[in-house]
């Protein structure tokens, strides 16, 4: 299909003021620039659009608030980047069942914010959540230090109303807390990645926001005590809601953020968050630190909410921030016991390249984060930063956990893949996608295996 | 090479996968192996007891190749047909896969075999001081393969969430006899989450060989409550005022009084015997949460019109409070003949008006019908009392119980909280999903590569057409078949 034709086309499906003007590189999904962008305002006119699609042999890529768009593999193909920030509704709030369903382009922050008016919240971290959509957090399966607590997407949404790739409302789950009616459609297209097709409503079980809560640091030297710290909370029965072990860049860029004390001389960092009734916060922060003081540690304290909060979201956000991206992100997870190993193999490998690794590992959970920082000027060589990939997950293989690169430029992922190779079951993954995308519509080539 | 065998039965090759004795065909034998718990019931023409999920890949290989019909099987407690041999063939009983073969307290996981009794999973974390959450009313017999199959809840489900939010990873034989690993403990891994597919798939897509379990730590402190309440109006109102005001208890269940009165002679359950309704609600964490949320249902339930409000800690008091609950379903039996256990869901706030609707509907049909359910997910099980033997009984029971299915489903509901949908509920599918819902669930039964002959004629209501004289009458020899 033409530009024109493209455009008239598309105007046909989701009407003209839907489509956007000027230039498109800005919606370049990894260096490519689509033929057209549409921000349908309803699910009919995605239908529309997607059906159009599908019948032209059309590539769609998806798109929320942009957060995670440096996921995957460059695209195949791309003619419509698909925006979902008209789709913004709040279609249900029963504060009574604890349960709310929202369209897939309202953000997180917006969500959380009406929730708040009746003491609940959806419990999910993602970084920039005043940018980052249910849709796109769903899509990438975003999490943070919270879901060894809350746990993640998949076990928060109860209901999924999603479009396949030939326009064709689909749904799974409902709006009831329990559930076991058919196949757990939901779960198929929670990290999917947009490759299946397009999430345009979802339904979450809440969460009470807690009465209190408190945040504490402890400072140590090496990464040892700093495990043997969190392994003794863990140990004792504490159900904290976080518990992070972050390594000197990410707790100092965390710290300069919200005006915590810099603690140049200690270099691992363990973060707890403690939740709940103001009497059981306050004596498990005590507990935790003593667990801290006796692995030899310092403790920190955050005390004023506000700071708290700004300390999370700055965790949540490493290397995300628009003042200063990182120019990889990666992704490992291991066991306790390849832990350390782990984390002391990305310091050494930032310092024999002159990078800077600011790490965050989610404990009890065993899923670890790395914003990398290679330089910018002149701007790290795309062969260095792929031979840093290519080492990280050779480290993760032998720990035998996955491992992911998160967000890179797009010229890194010419030279590595982004997310490894599949493993035997990849087979059925394979088929799923034949099945359900024919055509090739969605986010062709994008996501694992070239799915 | 080899030289050509002559023709065997079936039989025969299964005894040499699994050993003599570990395979049953005479219908003496397998007869126990005719039903699970629910109505429908139908002799297999073997049972089969493998022990390695390496027998399991060539059972299910030889049934596959063979397009002989296998269903695999647990311990058989299932409520909606899962487990039956609706269309004869093989069944695969994994219940002498047995073994518990890691419990890992640091990384706070176990991986035990399909045949493992749920029960036994918590006994063994709790030597770490851990707990495996999903807690199924049959949980001294039913099988963790049986809960992957069914996304098993269970009372203590309500905070913690049921089984697909407990299972880390697992092994599967696939319909074609292939094994896989779907996920794992480490989280992040890209791809679909098969995992999350198999879950809950009622034994179609697989069978589990192996399951990473997820164990929580026990919570530092318990308390159990008993609110008895005038009638199940008042309760059910309570259930949803103490979820809108923010307090989620590890449990809250309801028992009517017909329940109680059943219950009674068998079980020192010590309830008020007035009672039209008991809540049974437990809180658990932090101790000082423990004593906050206690209070908060207290006054809850207090403002509402319970009277007398028990409670205990100590672990012996706790488990009198429960065995009311937990012997429910056998007592039943005191009352009729059968009872019909249904399970609807319904959004928590509507459990009042839902409860007096159903009540309407029993007593129009002339049905006693008792309740006892998970009140606090909105998760109800009315009991259908009737007996068998008055002809058409059978037939109203399932009418009233299609009757109710509706109006769970128009209250925004749906057609099963946690029994499944199995055999029973195939025809209730299209009340909550459209076709093009179900298309898509087959396709990922296609993908998957599960035939019509694996575990044929559940949950989804398409493909052949069962039940109408397809059914194998015997299994087919094998022509040549290699020993």
């Amino acid at each position: 299909m033409t530009g024109a034709a493209l455009h008239d086309a598309l105007a046909g499906a989701v009407g003209p003021d839907a489509l956007a003007g000027g230039d498109l590189a800005r919606f370049a999904v990894d260096g490519v620039s689509p033929k057209a962008v549409a921000a349908p305002d309803s699910a009919d006119a995605a239908s529309a659009l997607l059906r159009l699609a599908n019948e032209s042999g059309l590539a769609v890529v998806p798109r929320g608030g942009g957060v995670s768009m440096a996921a995957g593999m460059p695209p195949d193909r791309l003619d419509v980047v698909l925006e979902t920030r008209r789709l913004n509704t709040l279609t249900l709030h029963e504060p009574a069942d604890l349960v709310a369903g929202a369209q897939a382009g309202m953000t997180l922050e917006s969500l959380n914010r009406a929730l708040a008016e009746h003491g609940q919240m959806l419990p999910l971290d993602a970084p920039n959540a005043g940018r980052a959509t249910l849709g796109g957090i769903l899509s990438a399966d975003v999490g943070g230090p919270r879901r060894g607590f809350y746990g993640t997407a998949r076990d928060r949404v109860i209901g999924l109303n999603v479009l396949d790739p030939s326009g064709t409302p689909v749904k799974g789950g409902g709006r009831v807390v329990k559930n076991v009616a058919g196949y757990d459609l939901p779960k198929l297209f929670i990290g999917a990645y947009g490759s299946l097709g397009l999430i345009v409503e979802a339904t979450f079980k809440l969460a009470p926001l807690p009465a209190a809560r408190t945040a504490i640091v402890g400072a140590f030297a090496k990464i040892g005590p700093a495990l043997d710290a969190a392994l003794a909370v863990l140990k004792s029965g504490l159900r904290p809601t976080a518990l992070d072990l972050l390594n000197g860049a990410a707790y100092r860029a965390a710290a300069k953020r919200v005006q915590m004390p810099s603690i140049s001389d200690r270099d691992y960092f363990l973060a707890a968050e403690l939740a709940g009734v103001p009497g059981a916060v306050e004596r498990q922060k005590m507990q935790v630190h003593r667990a801290i003081t006796a692995a030899g540690g310092k403790s920190l304290l955050a005390d004023e909410t506000s700071q708290q909060d700004g300390f999370w979201r700055a965790i949540i956000d490493l290397g995300r921030t628009a003042q200063r991206p990182a120019t990889i992100i990666t992704r490992f997870s291991s066991r306790w016991d390849g832990l350390e190993k782990l984390v002391l193999g990305h310091e050494a490998l930032a310092e024999s390249n002159e990078a800077e690794a600011a790490i965050e590992v989610y404990l009890g959970v065993g899923l670890g984060r790395a914003a990398w920082w290679a330089g910018e000027s002149p701007p790290p060589e795309p062969a260095k930063l792929a031979a840093i990939i290519v080492t990280l997950r050779k480290a993760a293989e032998i720990a035998g956990g996955p491992f992911v690169v998160e967000a890179a430029p797009p010229a890194v992922k010419k030279l590595v893949d982004v997310w490894g190779l599949p493993g035997p079951e990849f087979e059925i993954m394979r088929r799923i996608k034949d099945l359900f995308d024919p055509n090739e519509v969605m986010s062709p080539g994008r996501f694992l295996g070239g799915l | 090479m080899p030289r050509a065998a002559p023709d065997l039965s079936l039989v025969d090759v299964l005894k040499d996968i699994v050993g003599d004795e570990h395979v049953l065909h005479t219908p003496e034998d397998m007869l126990v192996f005719e039903f699970d718990g629910s109505i429908d019931r139908e002799l297999p023409q073997a049972v089969v007891l493998p022990s390695t999920a390496e027998q399991v890949s060539r059972v299910v290989r030889l049934a596959h190749d063979h397009g002989v019909p296998l269903v695999p099987r647990g311990a058989g407690t299932g409520l909606s047909g899962g487990s039956v041999a609706i269309e004869g063939g093989i069944l695969l009983v994994t219940t002498r896969m047995n073994r518990i073969l890691e419990v890992d307290p640091v990384n706070r996981f176990a991986i035990v075999e399909p045949g493992v009794i749920n029960i036994h999973v918590s006994q063994r974390a709790a030597e770490h001081g851990l707990m495996y959450v999903p807690d199924p009313s049959s949980q001294k017999t039913c099988t963790i393969g049986g809960n992957v199959a069914e996304n098993s809840g269970g009372p203590h489900c309500l905070a913690y969430g049921v089984t697909t939010n407990h299972v880390l990873g697992l092994e599967a034989v696939l319909p074609n006899g292939d094994m896989v690993w779907l996920g794992g403990y480490e989280p992040g891994r890209p791809g679909y989450d098969l995992l999350g597919l198999f879950i809950g798939s009622e034994g179609t897509l697989g069978v589990a060989t192996k399951v990473m379990v997820k164990l929580m730590p026990e919570p530092e402190a318990v308390k159990t409550l008993v609110a008895p309440f005038k009638d199940i109006d008042d309760a059910s109102r309570a259930v949803s005022e103490i979820i809108a005001r923010g307090v989620i208890p590890a449990a809250l269940e309801m028992i009517d009084r017909m329940t109680i009165e059943a219950v009674g002679p068998i079980v020192r359950a010590d309830y008020p015997p007035d009672a039209g309704a008991v809540l049974l609600i437990e809180v658990d964490g932090p101790r000082e949460a423990v004593d906050a949320d206690a209070a908060s249902v207290e006054a809850i339930c207090t403002e509402l019109g319970a009277q007398e409000i028990r409670s205990a800690e100590d672990p012996k008091r706790r488990e009198r409070l429960w065995a009311a609950r937990k012997g429910a379903l056998g007592a039943l039996g005191r009352l009729a003949p059968n009872y019909y256990i249904l399970d609807g869901v319904v959004p928590r706030t509507r459990l009042p008006e839902v409860l007096r609707i159903v009540n309407d509907i029993c007593n129009r049909r002339g049905f006693r019908v008792s309740n006892v359910f998970h009140a606090g997910d909105g998760n109800l099980h009315p009991n259908l009392l009737f007996d068998e033997r008055i002809a058409g009984e059978a037939e109203r029971v399932l009418e009233a119980g299609e009757e109710i299915m509706r109006v769970c489903v128009d209250a925004g509901g749906s057609i099963t909280g946690e029994h499944g949908v199995g055999l029973e509920k195939k025809s209730f599918m299209r009340l909550i999903f459209t076709d093009d819902d179900i298309r898509a669930m087959e396709k990922v039964k296609e993908a998957f590569g599960a035939t019509d002959t694996f575990n044929p004629c559940k949950v989804l209501p398409t493909g052949i057409a069962c039940g109408e004289g397809w059914r194998l009458s015997r299994l087919p020899s094998i022509p040549g078949a290699y020993l």
